[in-house]
C-alpha cells in the first residue's frame, strides 16, 4: 500500500510541474488556435532569468530555507512582459499572414532560441547550491520532496485562479467568447487582438512562474525545455485542446501514469505508457478526457 | 591584335593558376589538417565543449613544441565541426568535413551512437578517427579498421566498479551483497550494464535489480523508490548529468544510506560539484580518465595542462577534455611516425604505435598501444572520489594518489 501511495504522491508532485506548463500551452491553443511549439524554450528562458536573479543571492530571514523562491514572482512577470513583446513583435505581425506563418514561427523561435542560449550562456548545466534541493518530509512511510511539493500546490493555486479569471473576470469573458469565435467576438465589440495579448503574456507567465519552481532542483540547461513540453503537449491533448483547466488534470495524469507504470511494471516503459494512453484517447475520446462536447476554455 | 590578347589571357591565367599553386603547395607544407567533430549543439553540447576546450590546448602544445617535425614542422591544424545530437546529423557533418578536407586524421564524436553511425563515413573515406566512445561494439573486426578507442571499453568500468567494492568490503568490511543496476538506455549505457552484471554475478554479488529507464528524464522518484523496494545495499547507476543529478537528491531526501558507485558522465563533471556544493563529498564514481592519477600527476608537463585547463576555462580539467587531449596527442604522434599525412599511413602509424611518453601519457597508466581491433590494450577506467569539492583518484592502486574516505 505504501508503494501505491508513494507512486501517487511522486506522480502527483511531478504532474504539478507538467500541469503549469501544459496550463499556458493550452490557454495559448484555446483562445489563438495556436500551437505554441517555442512554448518549452519559453520555459528554458524563464530558467535562465530565475538562475540569474537566484544567483544574486537569497532573500535573508522570512523565507528560511526557502529564501530561493522569492525569484518566483519577478521571473512570472519578467517572463509576461517577454510574452507580451513576443505577441506585439511577432504572432501579430505573422497572424496578417494566416495561422501556418504563426506556427512556423514558433517552430523557427524555438530552434533558434535554443541555439542562443548556448551562444550566450554556454552549454554547460546550471543549478544554484540551494537547501530545497533534496530536502524532504517524511510521514507514515511516505516521503514528501519539499522542490516538488511545492511547484505542485502552486500549480493547484494557479488553477483556481485561472478558472476563477476565464469565469469571473472581463478578460475572462472576453477570452471565452473569442475562443468559440473570434469573428464573431469581434463583431460584439471585443478587441480580439487585446485578448490575444493579454492571454501570451498569462500564457507565457505562467511558464515563468513554472521555471521558477523547478530551478531549486532541475539543472538549467538550452535544452531543458524539451524534458518538459512533449509531455504537456500530450497533456493537453489528452486534457482536451482548449481547456485550460483540464490541462491541469492532464498534467497530474501524466505524472500519476509514469510514476505507475514505473513503480509496478517496468521503469524504462513510463514514456512509452503516457504515449500509449495518448493514442488510446486521440481512438476513443478524441475531443479529450476533461472536455464535454465543444472545446472550451 | 587578337592573337595577342589571346596570348596574354594565356599568360595571366598561368601565372594566376601556378600562384594558386604554389601557394596550396606551401599550404600543404606549412599545416595538417585534422578533423574534430563532435556534438556541439544539443544536449550533449557541453561534452564537445570539453572536447574543443583540450584540443585548443593539445595544439597549442603540439605546435609550440615545433610542430609534426617529419613534416618540417608542419602546424597541426584542427578543423572543428558539429557532430549534433543525433546520430544522423553525425552523419552528414562527417560526410561534409571529410568530403571537403584533406585530413590526416579525425578525433570525435564522443558518444557512442554518433560515433556508430558515422564510422562508415571514416572507413569510406578512409580517415582514421580516435575517439573517446566507449561502447565495446566500436572495437570489433567490423569497424574497418580506421577506429581507434583510445578510452576505456564500456564493459572494462562494469569491472572496475564491481572490482572497488569488493575492496571497498575487505577494506572497511562492509558486508555488501545486494546490488542494484539503473543504467540509460542508450549505447553507453547498455555497454556499461553488461559489464557490471556479469562481474557482479562473478563477485557474488545478488542482483536484486537490474533496469533501464529512459533518457531525459525529469523525476527520479519512481527510480529511488525501486531502489528502496528492492533492498539493494549497493547501487551502480550509469546516467548523463542530470539524471545523476536528480537520482542523488532523490536518495537523499528519502534518506537512503545506498551506497553509489557512479558509472562515470553525470557522476564526474564539474556540475555536479556546483550543483550539490559540499554535500558532493564522498561520492563515488568510475571514470574513463582524471586530472589526478599518477601517470598525470608524477609528470609536471602533464599536471601543468590540467592547470592551465583550470586557469583558462574556469573548472578543474574533466574526462572528456583529459581524453581528448591524450587523443589529440595520439593522432599528432601517429602523423610523426608517418612523416606523412597521407590517412592511410597515419591509419597504419596509429596500429603501430606505442606511446609511452608526451600528451599521449596522459592517459592512465601513461602509455596507450591499440590491438586489431582498435581498443588502447593498456587502459584501465580510473574510481575516483569526490574529496574538497574535486574527484580524486582512489582506485586501482596502480594509478591512485588519494586515499578513499569511508563512505
Amino acid at each position: 500500500m505504501i508503494i501505491f501511495l508513494q507512486s501517487i504522491l511522486n506522480g502527483l508532485l511531478i504532474g504539478g510541474v507538467y500541469a503549469l506548463v501544459a496550463m499556458g500551452l493550452n490557454l495559448m491553443f484555446g483562445v489563438m488556435k495556436l500551437v505554441n511549439f517555442a512554448h518549452g524554450e519559453f520555459l528554458m528562458a524563464g530558467m535562465y532569468v530565475a538562475v540569474g536573479l537566484a544567483s544574486l543571492g537569497t532573500l535573508p530571514g522570512a523565507l528560511g530555507i526557502f529564501g530561493i523562491y522569492w525569484v518566483a514572482l519577478p521571473t512570472m512577470f519578467v517572463m509576461a512582459a517577454v510574452g507580451f513583446a513576443f505577441y506585439l513583435l511577432l504572432l501579430d505581425r505573422a497572424a496578417r499572414f494566416g495561422e501556418s506563418p504563426q506556427i512556423l514561427l514558433t517552430i523557427g523561435l524555438s530552434i533558434g532560441a535554443q541555439g542562443l542560449a548556448q551562444v550566450l550562456r554556454g552549454s554547460s548545466f546550471r543549478l544554484v547550491p540551494n537547501p530545497i534541493n533534496g530536502a524532504a518530509i517524511r510521514f507514515g512511510g511516505l516521503n514528501l520532496q519539499l522542490g516538488p511539493a511545492i511547484a505542485f500546490i502552486v500549480a493547484l493555486g494557479v488553477t483556481v485562479v485561472m478558472a476563477w479569471i476565464l469565469r469571473a473576470t472581463r478578460f475572462g469573458k472576453s477570452a471565452r467568447a473569442v475562443a468559440e469565435s473570434a469573428e464573431t467576438a469581434e463583431m460584439l465589440g471585443i478587441e480580439v487582438r487585446r485578448v490575444y495579448l493579454v492571454s501570451t503574456s498569462i500564457a507565457i507567465g505562467l511558464v515563468g512562474l513554472a521555471a521558477a519552481l523547478i530551478i531549486p532542483y532541475q539543472y538549467t540547461f538550452p535544452n531543458v525545455g524539451q524534458n518538459f513540453v512533449v509531455v504537456a503537449f500530450l497533456a493537453i491533448v489528452i486534457a482536451g485542446l482548449g481547456n485550460v483547466v483540464g490541462a491541469v488534470f492532464g498534467g497530474l495524469l501524466m505524472g500519476v501514469m509514469q510514476s505507475l507504470t514505473a513503480s509496478y511494471f517496468d521503469l524504462d516503459l513510463s514514456t512509452a505508457a503516457i504515449y500509449l494512453l495518448f493514442l488510446a484517447v486521440l481512438i476513443l475520446r478524441p475531443q479529450g478526457l476533461f472536455t464535454r462536447g465543444r472545446r472550451t476554455l | 591584335m587578337r592573337k595577342r590578347g589571346l596570348s596574354f589571357l594565356a599568360s595571366f591565367w598561368t601565372v594566376v593558376v601556378a600562384a594558386v599553386l604554389a601557394s596550396a603547395a606551401a599550404r600543404a607544407a606549412d599545416t595538417v589538417d585534422i578533423a574534430v567533430i563532435v556534438p556541439l549543439s544539443g544536449p550533449n553540447a557541453t561534452v564537445g565543449e570539453m572536447i574543443v576546450n583540450a584540443t585548443k590546448l593539445a595544439v597549442e602544445d603540439i605546435n609550440s613544441a615545433g610542430g609534426i617535425k617529419s613534416l618540417g614542422g608542419a602546424k597541426l591544424n584542427p578543423i572543428i565541426a558539429d557532430a549534433t545530437n543525433d546520430p544522423q546529423g553525425a552523419v552528414t557533418t562527417t560526410e561534409r568535413v571529410l568530403s571537403q578536407n584533406k585530413l590526416a586524421g579525425a578525433y570525435g564524436l564522443a558518444l557512442s551512437p554518433l560515433t556508430t553511425a558515422a564510422l562508415p563515413a571514416f572507413v569510406k573515406h578512409h580517415v582514421p578517427v580516435v575517439t573517446s566512445a566507449i561502447s565495446n561494439t566500436l572495437v570489433t573486426p567490423n569497424n574497418g579498421g580506421y577506429l581507434f578507442q583510445i578510452a576505456p571499453k564500456g564493459t572494462a568500468f562494469g569491472n572496475q566498479q564491481v572490482e572497488f567494492l569488493k575492496f571497498l568490503n575487505d577494506k572497511y568490511k562492509m558486508g555488501i551483497t545486494k546490488a542494484a543496476i539503473l543504467y540509460v538506455n542508450n549505447p553507453y549505457g547498455t555497454a556499461t550494464e553488461k559489464g557490471i552484471e556479469q562481474l557482479a554475478q562473478k563477485a557474488g554479488l545478488e542482483i536484486v535489480l537490474n533496469s533501464a529507464y529512459p533518457e531525459n528524464i525529469t523525476d527520479a522518484s519512481p527510480l529511488v523508490s525501486k531502489i528502496q523496494q528492492s533492498g539493494a545495499q549497493v547501487l551502480f547507476p550509469v546516467s548523463y548529468i542530470t539524471d545523476a543529478s536528480l537520482i542523488l537528491t532523490g536518495l537523499r531526501s528519502a534518506d537512503s544510506h545506498v551506497l553509489v558507485i557512479g558509472g562515470g558522465a553525470g557522476f564526474i563533471w564539474p556540475p555536479i560539484g556546483e550543483s550539490l556544493g559540499d554535500k558532493v563529498n564522498g561520492l563515488i564514481s568510475a571514470a574513463s580518465w582524471n586530472l589526478d592519477s599518477k601517470n598525470v600527476k608524477d609528470q609536471s608537463a602533464l599536471s601543468g595542462v590540467t592547470q592551465r585547463y583550470q586557469k583558462a576555462y574556469g573548472t578543474f580539467m574533466p574526462e572528456q577534455a583529459g581524453e581528448a587531449y591524450a587523443g589529440i596527442s595520439v593522432l599528432a604522434a601517429a602523423i610523426e611516425s608517418a612523416g606523412s599525412d597521407d590517412p592511410a599511413k597515419v591509419r597504419d602509424a596509429l596500429a603501430k604505435l606505442h606511446v609511452t611518453g608526451g600528451g599521449g601519457a596522459m592517459m592512465q597508466p601513461g602509455e596507450v598501444e591499440f590491438d586489431a581491433n582498435g581498443a588502447n590494450t593498456h587502459v584501465v577506467p580510473v574510481i575516483i572520489q569526490w574529496q574538497n569539492g574535486v574527484p580524486h583518484t582512489v582506485f586501482p592502486e596502480s594509478v591512485a594518489t588519494a586515499e578513499v574516505a569511508k563512505p
